[in-house]
């Protein structure tokens, strides 16, 4: 009997011992390992940085039969409060596009606004809400790629794999949105530590219907900024380009930029 | 086997009355060869017509084989008409658009009985009556005594109570007249009544007995073989 | 099984050697047959196109908003999308449009909100449906359209391409951005649609801030009639909020004219197949006449020839009505364009694409035709069933006898008569209820008058021959006797023959007097009221009544006035609209500029006062028809609906206006505006200064303002010319129709005499044994049927003038109260007769010859 005290000692320790290092372990490892929706709060937050600025872009339109038409726009962007944002986008090319603009309120980053106006008509129509998945004026764009980062809960996330893009490691994520819309689902592939879009592809069931690129990434005023962007629809087989030529972060523009008012005055 | 009692024909031309019959009574009986003679507007084409269910009484009662010829249906006279009795007329009457075979079986065609199952019968009747080759032509190509022998054809084929006959060679010369009549004379051998109108003695003379009229009246009836009856 | 028999090997021959007369038996029902199937299915065609169209243009709309005409003010629509329960409320602009040139020119345009619409209607301006390179352009700019893919084919028109198209602002040119496929609303109207943004279309078209509809869907649960009367109560009076399958009952009760119009014709046809199939049967029965004692001798039951005579008939006309049934088809496959274009000029546009063939149509052209042809056949064939067989045999002439006697006719021609004074008196004194104004009405009464006075024929035919053979001239001439008495011996059938001309005379006479007396007095009318020395118009001025043009814009007047030469030029502006159910016409005129040359003719009211009413007034003049169709007079009011709501106008005084027998209403052009807000005209009033050359000015305004649209410069005489030219169009429907009677007529009359010829091939050889010459046989036949002719012709000529005059005295007089004085017309009926005479006289002929041809030996040993 005189034994057993000892041995008992030795092996609860050992047994303690296994378990702190397995809660060690966990923890570590939990700490390691993002989930979906972790990887697109980075985005989110990232997003919302961005959502002070002015662009100068200019955009180009390939129809199936390889015709181009070429446009150019400035958009300006102001975020309105924690959870809000406004959006002016002015086209200045060419001629006949001239003035016309859209202008976006978003309450929420799930209730927006849109508003659209024709300088020949001199009027401003409204767009709206379920059109946000439609083309933005024809690209293949969509209203909802012009506007702000998406709302988290409106979504659904998870991580398929890390993949290489474009010479970067990435997330590939796979977005289901839980209320409908003009996809069922997108993966998309988000840059490690930039925590912007590289790539992503639009399924429609099992189908990938639009699928855009976005290159020639460079940090101004410390933000990761794809400076190309390419968007293809491949259903009709029409294909955007995107050039950015000149951005800036951190602008502070006034309110009034933001009216209906201004859109009809081209941002004036 | 016919019984007339007291038979009177008459109707309206114009705004006359013509008494085409008056008050006859006669009675003929099976196997009989009858001969009706007369002048003309005796009564003589009236009183075979009332005989065969062509025509009714305006007066009187004919009577064939116990069933009444008067006072019926228009349509129960017909229907005797077409399984009793058999016509043979002065100018053949043939129906133009059909063949001789179709023409003999006109009257079972009209009892409803299929084309097919008369043909025989009327083939052998034509083949009986020397027509034999003849079967598919239509009256235009056949001659007069042709053409009455189709007729009798068709008035045998129903295997009828009484044959009549109006003036039945009146359309053909005296060679195929005697033809005619051998044929009818023959066929009442073999038991056929038979009721002829004639103008004509020498025809009468081919019957078992011949009745006179004269102005729609019987002025005389004599059994051939000799006495007055 | 009996008829079985005698069917096969009798009448198939009978079919096979009487080629022509079953070829015409065959024809007249065919015809018949073809005529109710082609328009039964024309009828339900349109009506299913408009249907589709309906439904295709509205996808999910579940209600439509529509007010007055020219289209009422975009704020309705913010009020109609706020109603609880009401999902999407998109706006519509719906206009005829005209390509400047192209094969098929007109079209129709809607002008829809493109961000919004494809929520309601079954097509997407994205991607798949629809070929639009660049939306954003076509957005942008005001000159955008897109057009159909049939049209684009059609036209040879692609994308950025300009194309040409009749505005109110003149011609314009638009840019094709697009090309719609063939789906949803690019359907409708057989693909001439083109697409415009809304508010682009309210510029091209003049209706700035205005909407024509409003198309709503609803949220899903929510109730149709509760919604309905929710949108109804939000709006203001004048409204309608419609189901666009309502809307289509609505376009039907208005076509249902129209098609009345053309139902009768295939009644018509329909009796005129049944005369053919008569006159066939009535022929092939005398015909056959000695066949038919055979068979009843044989023991043919009456019953038996009947049913032969009856299965021949079936027979024909099962074969005569399939075929029939094929010919309808293709006969509306090619007219059914035409209609379609008819309608739209008369009523509202419509393409009617292709013909949609129920099974309906087919079946019921088939017992039309069968039932039609038994029943035109029944007559004879009793009538031949009743032969006896001693007489067919024998060849004893045989008269007709029947139940249809002499006395029996005579009452019920007198019944018909009587009933048509009946009808008649209904329709003018009792007037408080429609039914016995309407049209069909007082048609019936004509028609009663017509039929009683055919029934009356025989009769008259009989008094009509003994009156012809104590003419003195005959006294010396056998030919005239025979002729009358041959007549005579059947009465009812010559009666028919007689009855067909009858009748064609009677249409021509009416149709002559009507004519000449309603011309005379709208011509007095137009020369006292058109008082203009140039009209100048968006369409021909012979289309004044139809929905197929493009307004100009108001102010044009004054570019007129700048033109050398002339001296005012005042607006008029047409618009129609329902009132109380009726399509009403509402006529806009500047009553202060048009008094200065021009006056009403007032009926009832105090023209001194007219013009302070009117003038810029709540006040309006009613023309007669309206007047005594609505039951109004001066000091009335009536309430009219306006994009703002209902108005109560009053009624200053009743005019003359003989243009629009429906009603018209005027206004004066200042009260139009205040109320409708419209700014358009259809058509300027223009006076010459005097001393200047009419066609110089006229001239001289094509040039300046022809220029970019189309214009139609008229001198005012030219242009009553036009006028009189389309009261004559209406009319000779009418002529072309006795024309038509006429022809057949003497088609019986052919039939008739040969039936009567065949009877008498005995009669004839014994005339001809005993001296008659060749010549003479036909010259009874031919005066035989001059007679008939002129027989026909003088009834006709009668019946002709009272109907005339019910139709001035009815249809003129109830809604015109001026005298319109009855002009007997004299030459009309001179020409009448002597058309009866001479083509009866020529129908004689072929009878006459086979006659006269004749075999006398043949004819006497025939029996």
């Amino acid at each position: 009997m005189n034994r057993k005290p000892a041995q008992e000692t030795g092996n609860k320790l050992w047994c303690v011992g296994c378990m702190v290092i397995t809660v060690v372990l966990f923890f570590t490892v939990s700490a390691q390992a993002m989930s979906g929706r972790d990887v697109y709060e980075k985005v989110h937050q990232v997003r919302s940085r961005m959502l002070d600025r002015k662009t100068e872009a200019s955009m180009a339109l390939f129809d199936k039969g390889g015709g181009k038409r070429t446009r150019t726009l400035t958009e300006y962007s102001k975020k309105a409060d924690p959870e809000a944002y406004k959006v002016l986008v002015v086209f200045n090319s060419p001629p006949d596009l001239k003035g016309v603009g859209f202008l976006m309120y978003a309450h929420t980053f799930a209730d927006r606004d849109l508003w659209a106006y024709f300088p020949e008509y001199r009027r401003i129509r409204r767009i709206p809400v379920t059109s946000q998945d439609d083309s933005f004026f024809g690209s293949d764009f969509s209203y909802d790629d012009f506007g702000g980062p998406p709302n988290l809960d409106d979504y659904k996330f998870s991580i398929l794999r890390e993949d290489n893009f474009d010479g970067k490691p990435c997330y590939v994520v796979e977005v289901t949105p839980k209320i409908r819309r003009k996809y069922t689902r997108y993966v998309a592939w988000v840059a490690k530590d930039l925590w912007i879009h590289l790539k992503i592809d639009y399924y429609q069931d099992k189908e990938i219907y639009r699928a855009g690129v976005f290159r020639n990434i460079r940090i101004v005023d410390g933000i990761a900024t794809p400076f190309k962007l390419d968007m293809e629809n491949r259903k009709t087989g029409h294909r955007t380009e995107l050039t950015v030529e000149s951005i800036k972060y951190h602008t502070n523009f006034p309110d009034e930029l933001f009216t209906q008012r201004s859109l009809e005055r081209g941002g004036r | 086997m016919i019984e007339i009692r007291n038979a009177g024909k008459k109707y309206l031309q114009g705004a006359r009355e013509v008494h085409a019959l008056r008050n006859v009574s006669l009675r003929i009986k099976s196997g009989e060869f009858l001969s009706i003679m007369g002048p003309s507007g005796s009564g003589k084409s009236t009183l075979l017509n009332l005989i065969g269910g062509l025509d009714q009484p305006t007066s009187g009662e004919i009577f064939m084989d116990g069933r009444p010829l008067h006072g019926i249906s228009d349509d129960e006279l017909t229907l005797i008409r077409r399984r009793r009795v058999g016509f043979i007329f002065q100018f053949f009457n043939l129906l133009p658009i059909l063949t001789a075979v179709e023409n003999v079986c006109l009257p079972l065609l009209l009892e409803g009985i299929p084309f097919t199952r008369i043909k025989p019968k009327a083939v052998l009747l034509l083949e009986q009556m020397g027509l034999g080759e003849r079967t598919e032509h239509r009256p235009e190509q056949l001659s007069g005594g042709e053409m009455q022998r189709v007729a009798i054809a068709r008035a045998l084929i129903t295997e009828p109570a009484v044959l009549l006959a109006d003036e039945p060679t009146g359309n053909l010369d005296s060679h195929t007249s005697e033809e005619i009549f051998l044929l009818l004379s023959n066929l009442n051998e073999k038991g056929q009544t038979i009721v002829m109108v004639t103008h004509d003695s020498k025809a009468a003379a081919y019957g078992t007995r011949v009745i006179t009229l004269k102005d729609g009246a019987l002025a005389e009836d004599v059994s051939l073989g000799g006495a007055p009856s | 099984m009996s008829i079985a028999n005698l069917l096969r090997h009798i009448s198939s021959k009978h079919v096979r050697f009487q080629k022509a007369q079953t070829f015409m038996s065959i024809a007249g029902i065919c015809l018949g047959v073809a005529a109710i199937v082609s328009i039964g299915i024309v009828n339900k065609s349109i009506l299913r196109s408009f249907e589709d169209s309906f439904i295709n243009s509205t996808g999910r709309a579940a209600l439509q908003v529509t007010g007055a005409q020219s289209g009422f003010p975009e704020a309705i629509l913010e009020k109609v999308q706020t109603v609880p329960g009401v999902e999407y409320a998109v706006p519509v602009v719906e206009t005829d449009g005209l390509l400047s040139k192209g094969k098929e020119r007109s079209m129709m345009i809607l002008g829809v909100d493109v961000l919004v619409d494809s929520q309601v209607r079954s097509y997407s301006l994205a991607e798949e449906d629809a070929d639009i390179p660049d939306p954003l352009l076509f957005l942008a700019k005001p000159d955008s359209i897109l057009v159909t893919r049939t049209m684009a084919d059609r036209e040879g028109i692609k994308i950025d391409q300009k194309i040409a198209v009749e505005t109110v602002q003149g011609t314009r040119e638009f840019r094709v951005r697009g090309i719609l496929n063939p789906e949803g609303p690019a359907k409708v109207m057989g693909g001439n649609l083109a697409l415009m943004d809304i508010y682009a279309a309210q510029l091209a078209f003049g209706k700035e801030g205005r909407i024509d509809r409003v198309d709503v869907s609803l949220l899903r649960g929510e109730k149709l009639e509760t919604v309905k009367q929710r949108i109804e109560a939000a709006l203001p009076a004048g409204y309608t909020v419609e189901t666009p399958i309502g809307r289509t009952r609505q376009i039907e009760s208005m076509l249902s004219n129209f098609q009345t119009g053309l139902d009768l014709v295939s009644f018509f046809a329909i009796i005129v197949g049944m005369y053919l199939i008569y006159n066939a049967v009535s022929i092939s029965i005398v015909r056959r006449r000695k066949e038919i004692g055979i068979l009843r001798a044989l023991g043919a039951t009456r019953g038996q020839v009947m049913r032969l005579f009856l299965g021949e008939t079936l027979f024909i006309s099962i074969i005569a009505s399939a075929l029939g049934v094929g010919l309808g088809i293709l006969f509306a496959e090619s007219i059914v364009g035409i209609l379609g274009k008819i309608i739209s000029q008369m009523y509202v546009r419509t393409a009617v694409t292709g013909i949609s063939i129920t099974w309906q149509y087919p079946v019921l052209g088939i017992v039309c035709g069968v039932v039609a042809s038994l029943a035109a056949a029944v007559l004879p064939v009793l009538a031949g069933s009743r032969i006896s067989p001693v007489s067919a045999i024998r060849s004893v002439p045989w008269s007709e006898e029947g139940f249809l006697t002499g006395r029996r006719l005579n009452t019920a021609s007198a019944t018909c008569i009587l009933l048509a004074a009946a009808v008649f008196c209904l329709y003018r004194y009792a007037d408080w209820t429609p039914l016995f104004r309407s049209t069909s009405f007082l048609f019936s009464s004509q028609l009663f008058l017509l039929l009683g006075m055919s029934l009356f024929m025989p009769t008259f035919l009989k008094g009509f021959i003994s009156l012809f053979h104590r003419l003195p001239l005959l006294r010396h001439n056998s030919m005239g006797m025979l002729a009358g008495l041959n007549l005579r011996k059947n009465l009812n059938r010559n009666a028919v023959a007689v009855a067909a001309i009858f009748f064609g005379i009677s249409v021509f006479v009416n149709s002559a007097g009507y004519v000449h007396s309603s011309k005379e007095s709208v011509m007095t009318w137009l020369d006292a009221v058109v008082r203009a020395d140039i009209i100048v118009s968006d369409g021909h001025p012979s289309s004044s009544t139809n929905a197929q043009t493009v307004p100009m814009p108001l102010d044009m007047w004054q570019d007129i006035e700048k033109v050398p030469g002339v001296l005012s030029a005042d607006p008029w502006r047409k618009l129609y609209m329902d009132y109380n159910g009726n399509r009403v016409l509402l006529s806009i005129i500047d009553m202060v500029r048009r008094a200065e040359y021009s006056h009403f003719m007032v009926t009832k009211g105090d023209e001194k006062k007219l013009l302070g009413q009117l003038a810029r007034r709540d006040n309006v003049v009613v023309s007669e028809p309206f007047a005594s169709r609505f039951r109004v007079g001066p000091g009335d009011t009536i309430t009219l609906p306006t994009p703002t709501g209902l108005v109560r106008f009053g009624v200053s005084a009743v005019v003359v206006d003989y243009l629009y027998d429906n009603g018209t209403v005027y206004l004066d052009l200042d009260t139009f505006q205040r109320h409708w807000g419209d700014k358009l005209a259809d058509q300027f009033s223009v006076r010459v200064k005097p001393g200047e050359n009419i066609v110089q000015v006229r001239d001289a305004i094509q040039k300046k303002l022809g220029g970019n649209r189309k214009l139609f410069v008229l001198p005012v005489q030219e242009f009553k010319d036009e006028i009189r030219k389309t009261m004559d169009q209406t009319f000779i429907f009418n002529y072309a129709l006795s024309v038509v009677t006429m022809a057949i007529a003497c088609f019986g009359i052919i039939v008739t005499l040969l039936a009567s010829v065949l009877e008498r091939t005995r009669e004839i050889g014994i005339l001809r044994s005993i001296g008659m010459l060749r010549r003479q046989v036909s010259g009874v036949v031919v005066l035989e049927s001059i007679l008939m002719g002129i027989a026909g012709g003088i009834l006709g000529c009668l019946a002709g003038i009272v109907t005339g005059w019910i139709n001035l005295e009815g249809a003129f007089r109830a809604n015109y109260s001026s005298a319109a004085e009855y002009f007997i017309p004299y030459g009309s009926i001179l020409w009448a007769l002597i058309m009866s005479a001479g083509l009866s006289a020529l129908a004689g002929i072929y009878p006459a010859r086979r006659a006269a041809k004749t075999d006398v030996v043949e004819a006497l040993t025939y029996e």
